[in-house]
């Protein structure tokens, strides 16, 4: 099983017991995804599927944490984490193998009762389990659903290793989530995957693909203007009590669809019966953006198209006036008259007045139609994904989410329609967002893609996914470093993916202004970073630690202290600890002592100065003081003599 | 020779009165022997009214060992001489005189000598001391750097 002895070594296992060998690929495996086999180490001969994780799409986070334990027809992720490839690192999720070949790969025409047994049954059994865990599927489609063998029940594929729904085929989605962006589409509900397997089911029961010759947007139009079913099933004959199911399960309105549970009981399934109201039509269509409109709902998705024009009809009176005379529909025409007469007397909005006004209208228009900006279509809990498909390879979409978050443009959207999901945390991501230093929109996507690695261009062979991770990458790249090894992006990233203390030295490294204070904080972060979460010698970062520290020994005043720091700087380099590095250079009480040294010194060196100055000035008063004691000496050897003299005659 | 000091001046007045005294004493005491005296005395006399140092301190000086090399003779006078004529030729003749006004130019050439070694040695002295301060201060803008540096940095 394991002839490679790089997948043999513990250390490259995820979760110490899979090896992901990237020399066999396994091109159906991952509905699309690259899939590679992996080996269970702890079970003989047991081959699994790998799915590649890409660094530009998150994998599905809550899926991961709360699926583990295999599940009947479904490849469930049971384990996720890094692997070694050829060059560099990949993330990959770890799922039970698919049990035969995709379905899609010999599409034909399947029986009803097989319909119903080998794919209605074990799906919506799935999809029960799923709906229970408050999780969704979102990736069925027919390269994703896999079945062993003729007869066999279907086995849903995995849809962990992506964003929901990012590759699915518009077809196979409800047109107000194919109409979003590829990664906006969301988690959406278990009634996406009643949609979604209510089309699966429509393919098998034909043999082919239901609207296979229709781009995206013609598929999109098609199923607002005639309904999902009515388009889906309008070149192809469908069985009637086949019809009655596909019927429910593909409404337009989610809440029409039947739960799994009722997909399970047919016979109870078929007394159901929801009738949806349809749209009123006009007589004359609305031309907007080269589309013929005929009713609100493709109106709706008309003014997405295109917002420039659709500023300008709605300013002009165009729209309102259609929906009066054309559709009828005072009210609704009413409506759209208030918001753009409230649009003229707002002063507030600035320049996200006309976008707003689009993105009511078309809420107004259509309340199913997801949040329209700017020209981009997305759900709020895709947050995640849009974040990351931004930062990957658009920067629009990521100004357009800046501009979601900074205007509380997603708030204001769900608060238009009681049914709406707010995203809960929505606050906390604007919060995030607007965090002063260390916010702003890399931070939101390093803390909302846990999953995916720092971007910066000398990681892109890595997978750095946290601290420990950063920490090993920064000393392998410190030789070759510059001035800094934190650059903004870095930086968001370690906000993020660290706790609050970290946050509080990122921050004074965010607010540091002047070199020596960036430089300070840097390092004091790295030794924050080295000390708490890769406690292990790093010596080629402390040297390149060392080297920026140098220059700063110059503020030390005793020069015989400054060349020992020198020399014991290289040495403590050498051990490879940040915090010894700066311990003996921010010694605040050394340094307080050598500034008062220097102090002492200057003053001793005026004091000597002085002193030698007064010695040059002071040679006349000199010559008057050895003159007077010249006198005084005289005056005592001829006192002394005189007494002597004295002396000798009295005592004689 | 300098002007003196008040104190200096002060102090010679006191020379000044306290010889007075003695003359006036001696005279008292022995009129003959006074007048010898006073030609021994001469220099150190001129001396004192000459005398613009503080204190009259050369005056006093060739005073005091006039007095010591006068010690003797007067001595030998005052038991072996009398009348003017006799005291004059005991205590005036050249070899007396001659060796008290020695005293006296030695005391003069002492105070005039004396004052050029001083300040020889001040001088030695505080080029040593210069010597000691300039190595300090050497040392001292060696290790604490400050030639370039602004010690309160």
């Amino acid at each position: 099983m394991v002839d490679d002895p790089i997948l043999a070594r513990s250390n490259t296992l995820i979760a110490g017991r899979y090896a992901v060998d990237t020399a066999q690929s396994l091109p159906d495996a991952g509905g699309g995804l690259p899939a590679f086999v992996a080996w269970d180490r702890q079970v003989s001969g047991a081959r699994l599927a790998a799915l590649a994780v890409s660094r530009d799409a998150s994998p599905r986070v809550l899926a991961l944490s709360v699926l583990g334990e295999p599940a009947e027809s479904l490849m469930v992720p049971l384990a996720h984490g890094i692997a070694p490839l050829a060059a560099g690192k990949g993330y990959f999720v770890i799922c039970s193998p698919p049990p035969g070949p995709p379905i899609s790969t010999g599409l034909n025409l399947w029986p009803e009762k097989a319909l119903l047994d080998l794919v209605l049954r074990p799906a919506a059994q799935v999809l029960d389990y799923l709906y229970r865990r408050k999780l969704t599927h979102r990736a069925i489609r027919p390269n994703n659903v896999f079945q062993p063998a003729r007869g066999q029940p279907v086995t849903l594929g995995a849809a962990w290793a992506a964003p929901p729904a990012m590759h699915q085929p518009a077809v196979f989605e409800s047109p107000y989530t194919a109409m979003c962006e590829a990664a906006g589409r969301g988690d959406g509900t278990i009634a996406d995957d009643v949609y979604a397997l209510g089309v699966l089911l429509l393919a098998l029961s034909s043999g082919r693909l239901p609207m296979a010759n229709m781009d995206d947007a013609a598929v999109i139009r098609w199923k607002l203007d005639l309904g999902s079913f009515a388009a889906l099933t309008r070149d192809m004959t469908v069985p009637v009590q086949l019809a009655e199911l596909l019927r429910g399960m593909l409404a337009e309105d989610p809440d029409h669809r039947p739960l799994p549970a009722q997909l399970l009981d047919l016979a109870k399934l078929r007394g159901r019966r929801v009738a949806a109201r349809p749209p009123r039509r006009s007589q004359t269509a609305l031309t907007l953006n080269d589309m013929a409109v005929f009713d609100s709902r493709t109106l709706a998705y008309a003014l997405f198209r295109d917002e420039k024009r659709a500023i300008q009809f709605l300013r002009n009176g165009l729209i309102s006036q259609w929906l009066r005379r054309g559709v009828g529909d005072a009210g609704l025409a009413t409506r759209i008259e208030d918001l753009v007469r409230n649009r003229i007397a707002d002063t507030k909005s600035g320049p996200l007045g006309d976008p707003l006004l689009v993105m009511h209208t078309i809420a107004v228009l259509n309340p199913r139609m997801p949040l329209c900006w700017r020209g981009f279509a997305l759900w709020p809990d895709a947050l995640a994904a849009v974040l990351a498909q931004g930062v990957a390879a658009n920067a629009i979409l990521l100004a357009v989410a800046g501009e979601l978050l900074a205007g509380e443009i997603a708030n204001a959207w769900s608060d238009q329609e009681p049914w709406r999901p707010v995203h809960p945390d929505m606050t906390q991501h604007r919060r995030l967002f607007q965090g002063e230093g260390t916010g702003g929109l890399l931070r939101l996507f390093y803390t909302l893609n846990p999953l995916l690695p720092n971007r910066i261009a000398g990681m892109a062979m890595g997978w750095v996914l946290g601290m420990a991770d950063l920490m090993h990458f920064l000393e392998s790249a410190a030789e070759k470093a510059g001035d800094s090894v934190i650059d903004p992006h870095t930086l968001a990233f370690i906000v993020a993916r660290s706790d609050r203390k970290t946050e509080t030295f990122a921050s004074t490294l965010a607010g540091a202004k002047g070199a020596a204070a960036i430089k300070t904080a840097e390092l004091v972060l790295l030794e924050d970073l080295q000390t708490r979460y890769y406690p292990v010698p790093m010596p080629a970062l402390a040297k390149w630690a060392a080297a920026r520290l140098r220059p700063d020994l110059i503020r030390w005043h005793n020069r015989p202290r400054r060349e020992a720091m020198d020399v014991r700087l290289d040495a403590l380099a050498q051990t490879g600890f940040i915090s010894r590095l700066l311990a003996v250079t921010e010694d605040l009480t050394a340094r307080a002592a050598d500034i008062a040294g220097a102090r002492l010194a200057s003053n001793e060196l005026l004091w000597i100065d002085a002193e030698i100055a007064a010695m040059d000035r002071n040679g006349t008063a000199r010559k008057a003081d050895s003159e007077r004691s010249a006198q005084a000496i005289a005056g005592g050897i001829g006192l002394s003599v005189f007494v002597l003299m004295a002396m000798s005659v009295l005592l004689r | 020779m300098s002007a003196g000091t008040k104190l200096g001046r002060g102090m010679g007045g006191s020379i000044v009165l306290l010889l007075g005294l003695a003359a006036g004493g001696l005279i008292a005491l022995s009129p003959d022997i006074a007048l010898p005296a006073t030609i021994l005395l001469l220099p150190g006399l001129l001396a004192l009214i000459l005398d613009r140092t503080p204190g009259c301190g050369v005056a006093r000086a060739i005073l005091l060992f006039q007095g010591a090399a006068c010690v003797h003779p007067v001595m030998n006078a005052w038991y072996r001489c009398a009348g003017i004529d006799g005291c004059m030729g005991y205590l005036a003749d050249w070899p007396t005189v001659a060796r008290v006004w020695l005293a006296a130019a030695c005391a003069w050439a002492m105070s005039q000598i004396l004052p050029l070694g001083l300040m020889a040695l001040y001088d030695y002295r505080m080029r040593y001391r210069r010597i000691a301060l300039m190595a300090r201060r050497e040392t001292l803008a060696a290790e604490w750097g400050l030639e370039d540096d602004d010690p309160a940095g």
